[in-house]
């Protein structure tokens, strides 16, 4: 039993343990270096001399330069090796695989990008596409066969060399059904084969014409060490192996993704910096609570946070940090109006939605101004945004959406809800409890309440909310976004009769001449065919109001003012490899 | 010996019901694994089977439930749908982290709400007790998330003592620990003074201030040791609830954790992750239960008797 005597020696004996090991550490020990060093000095000296033309000696004082030698101590103190340069980044939420030909989310492009080159590149600033593994790439004239050039300087992180062969291995890969690859699966669904022409040249073989290809590889088909994936098995989403400037070391859950520099790295597509990257490591943190992101940031704890809470912007700009907000291409966010449930089975009440939605008002209440209000389904980075203009029809106007509903025979009942033949202009929204949707609902109900319009909110689990839109229960209106490369196979799925009740034609959408414009999309290889098509559905969507469009999304990241030549991808995903330290 | 043998094997019908409802429910419930996980994936219902297939979603339930049941009683508590790693790996990566919190949050709420129990019951009616209980109030109430916030804002951010999150050494526990301690403290705090006070009030404590002991002797030599009981219960049953893991804490503080694992699970409806990190945390409750019975016995020695 410990006394109190013998329990105050214990915590004496820890203290001082501890304040003699803390003080115990390796640090540089002077070196002590002994040196000859010879110096010129002047020296009197008494010589004996003869007095010339007399036998006498005299002594006399003479100034003579000698060299002399002399013993130095010399203390030389031993520097630490230089650190190295590291750059920690804190982003909103933890990757769930990096195995990129697996089924990778959004977070987990965030690091797939800093691990994994692609064949072709989307220059952000111009949004074309450019040279990366692929010096360049030809196009048959049936559009059946692709034919590419590799780069012959590339090695993988463990050092397996990238050729054609291994172009055809990844191909494979993503086909085969024990990956279980969801986006690369899809992006080449018409796939037939993949042919080895020389040790750097390689042809893909199409069944069918997919004229997105090129974009969709640029955007979301990374190449592997299929050598590593095969060794590693399952393990390959923890560890995966890529040519990218980042070399991943470990991974640990909701700790932190830890990458070091790939040192041979010279093949980065035109708008990276050249050679390597300045960064020695690099660690990526999850920190999900956007408060604490901030926080860690303003702490001096990480150098650059992704997904910044937008109330926080102004104040970050003002600390003199360096904000960059980048809009995401591909669909805004919005509302779908579902036609084949009452009342958004009428195009006036659809129509007087698109008018009553105040969309500036989305932006400046809820995310402090950060995002543009949307009015067309394509966002301001998107390829087909300045057609979408086209396609505009509606803005803010209640007064035109209560003369819409007024002729449609509804009119304001006793408590400010329309009302026909007795029936209540009442409809139902549904959204997922994972999609920060609850405070955007309620500005959205306020607004259709004031032109007469009863929206209920109801949040619910993910998976219900799914079975829902796939047609298990009722529902009007429910939120939807896609961000980065819209496929043309993806835009057609959101409108063709063929995905009612699947993915993702929620609207429930059934008519001849958008599912004929849809088939015609996904084989037209003519680019300005495509963007015509394209438009012409965009367009017969917005008629239709089967969209509401209301505010893009907008991805923000915010560095130490020192933090210098971050690139922000197509996807909005910020590129590490051109970081610097500004001195 | 025979007793600690007697709760372990009692406890193995308790996991079996559990595993039944937990296996079962979560299939009952709306939503498939595969249409959440695909999203808006531009894939046909053809390639949605077939990955279901390939999950082995598609077998009778029995069937799976048996298998799960099987490799479970193997120490193989399946592979997660989501990462397509075995499951035990992840837990044994989340676990230490939620652990740690869970003792060092306990041990903080101990400390500080059996001090102020303690003196809230010696100087009981007076301002010391109704400043305590108001604080105590206060710490009901007060959401962790909010209170987390605080700290940072206090002792990373103003004066730079400690990280704003992460995981890691001791320096990254204090925070954490301390927004669930204070919390926690407060049930304590509330029950140790209810539990001294009417331990006070018996006839023993009168007794033995009339043969002369010191107050703090019998407070803390007497008293004390007859008050716990309650304390250790309800403490018993709050590690339990902190081994599932703090959600909203890890969430603040970024820290690994089983809570914020089983969360993201249930949303996915990635079963074996929901059902092996359930059946882990039951095995714990059981473990935390069998401990707390132990030191009714060393407490109470009447405890034995019965």
């Amino acid at each position: 039993m410990f006394t109190r005597s013998k329990l105050g020696f214990l915590i004496a004996l820890v203290l001082i343990s501890s304040t003699v090991l803390a003080a115990c550490g390796p640090t540089p020990q002077p070196e002590v270096v002994e040196k000859v060093v010879t110096e010129v000095v002047k020296e009197t000296i008494k010589e004996t001399v003869v007095v010339e033309g007399t036998p006498e000696l005299v002594e006399k004082e003479v100034t003579k330069i000698v060299e002399v030698e002399k013993e130095v101590e010399v203390v030389v103190t031993v520097t630490p090796e230089s650190e190295p340069v590291k750059l920690v980044v804190g982003i909103g939420s933890e990757p769930t695989s990096l195995d990129p030909q697996g089924r990778p989310s959004a977070t987990d492009w965030w690091v797939m990008d800093q691990v994994f080159d692609y064949l072709i590149r989307l220059d952000p600033a111009t949004m074309e596409l450019v040279p990366q593994l692929a010096t360049s790439w030809e196009v048959s004239e049936d559009g059946l066969t692709y034919t590419f050039e590799l780069r012959d300087d590339v090695t993988f992180h463990d050092g397996t060399p990238f050729n054609a062969e291994s172009v055809c291995a990844n191909t494979e890969r993503i086909l085969d059904p024990e990956t279980e690859s969801a986006w690369a699966a899809a992006d080449l669904s018409t796939f037939e084969s993949c042919e080895v022409l020389g040790e750097y040249e390689v042809a893909w073989h199409l069944s069918e014409v997919m004229p997105d290809l090129l974009q969709a590889l640029a955007s979301r088909v990374w190449m592997v060490s299929t050598t590593a994936a095969d060794e590693l098995g399952p393990l390959f989403i923890m560890k995966p192996v890529g040519s990218g400037p980042f070399i991943v070391e470990e991974w640990i859950p909701r700790k932190h993704i830890l990458l070091k520099k790939n040192p041979d790295y010279n093949w980065g597509p035109s708008f990276y910096a050249p050679g390597p990257s300045q960064i020695d490591v690099l660690e990526i943190r999850p920190i999900p609570e956007g408060e604490t992101r901030v926080a860690a940031l303003v702490a001096g704890e990480v150098d650059l946070i992704a997904y910044v809470p937008e109330q926080h912007v102004a104040s970050l700009t003002e600390q003199g940090f360096t904000v960059d907000s980048l809009g995401m291409p591909g669909i805004p966010r919005f509302v779908g109006l579902n036609v084949q449930e009452f009342p958004t089975d009428e195009l006036a009440v659809r129509q007087a939605i698109e008018y009553a939605v105040d969309r500036k008002a989305f932006a400046d209440a809820l995310y402090h101004g950060v995002p543009s209000p949307a009015y067309a389904p394509a966002s301001s980075q998107d390829p087909n945004y300045d057609r979408s203009k086209e396609c505009e029809f509606y803005k803010h106007d209640p007064e035109k959406a209560i003369e819409l509903l007024e002729e449609a025979g509804w009119a304001v009942g006793d408590d400010g809800i329309r009302e026909r033949d007795g029936v209540r202009l009442e409809m139902a929204l549904i959204i997922p409890d994972t999609s920060h949707w609850m405070q955007p609902s309620e500005l959205l109900q306020a607004q259709l309440r004031e032109v007469g319009i009863d929206m209920s909110v109801t949040e619910m689990a993910r998976g219900a909310w799914y079975d829902i839109l796939g047609g298990a229960g009722s529902y009007n209106v429910y939120p939807w976004f896609f961000s980065g490369f819209v496929s043309a196979g993806i835009w057609r799925s959101h409108f063709h009769s063929d995905y009612i009740g699947t993915y993702s034609n929620f609207v429930g959408f059934d008519d001849a001449e958008m599912d004929r414009l849809g088939n015609e999309l996904v084989v037209a290889t003519n680019p300005d065919e495509a963007d015509r098509l394209r438009n012409e559905m965009m367009c017969m969507a917005m008629e239709q109001a089967l969209w509401v469009p209301i505010h893009e999304i907008v991805n923000t990241a915010v560095a130490k003012p020192n933090v210098k030549g971050v690139i922000f991808a197509h996807n909005s995903n910020a590129l590490l490899h051109s970081v610097y330290f500004e001195e | 010996m025979q007793r600690v043998l007697s709760r372990l094997l009692g406890a193995i019908p308790v996991l079996l019901g559990i595993a039944v409802l937990v296996f079962f429910g979560m299939r009952l419930t709306p939503g498939d694994p595969v249409d959440i996980m695909t999203g808006q994936m531009d894939l046909s219902a053809e390639q949605r089977d077939q990955i279901r297939h390939q999950l082995g979603l598609d077998r009778p339930l029995v069937v799976q439930f048996v298998d799960f049941l099987w490799k479970a009683l193997h120490g193989d508590l399946g592979t997660s749908i989501r990462y397509r790693i075995p499951v035990t790996e992840l837990i044994l990566f989340q676990a230490p982290s939620t652990m740690e919190l869970a003792v060092a949050a306990m041990t903080f709420a101990v400390l500080i709400g059996g001090s102020a129990g303690l003196v809230a019951a010696f100087f009981q009616n007076r301002i010391a007790d109704h400043a305590i209980m108001v604080f105590a109030l206060i710490g009901l109430c007060m959401p962790s998330f909010w209170l987390g916030l605080l700290l940072i804002i206090f002792f990373s951010l103003r004066l730079g003592w400690l990280p704003t999150s992460g995981s890691g050494g001791l320096d990254y526990l204090v925070l954490p620990a301390f927004t669930l301690g204070l919390i926690y403290a407060a049930t304590i705090a509330r029950l140790t003074r209810s539990s001294m006070i009417e331990v006070l009030g018996q006839d023993f404590i009168r007794t033995a201030r009339a043969k002369g002991l010191s107050e703090r002797k019998v407070v803390l030599g007497h008293a004390l040791k007859n008050a716990l009981i309650p304390i250790v219960t309800v403490g018993g049953l709050q590690l339990g609830y902190l081994l599932g893991g703090a959600v909203i804490v890890e969430n603040v503080f970024a820290r690994q954790g089983l809570g914020n694992m089983t969360v993201n699970a249930i949303l996915d409806k990635d079963y074996p992750v929901i059902q092996g990190t359930i059946l882990f945390v039951c095995v714990c409750i059981v473990l935390i239960n069998l401990l707390v019975d132990l030191l009714y016995m060393l407490l109470d020695p009447r405890i034995k008797e019965v």
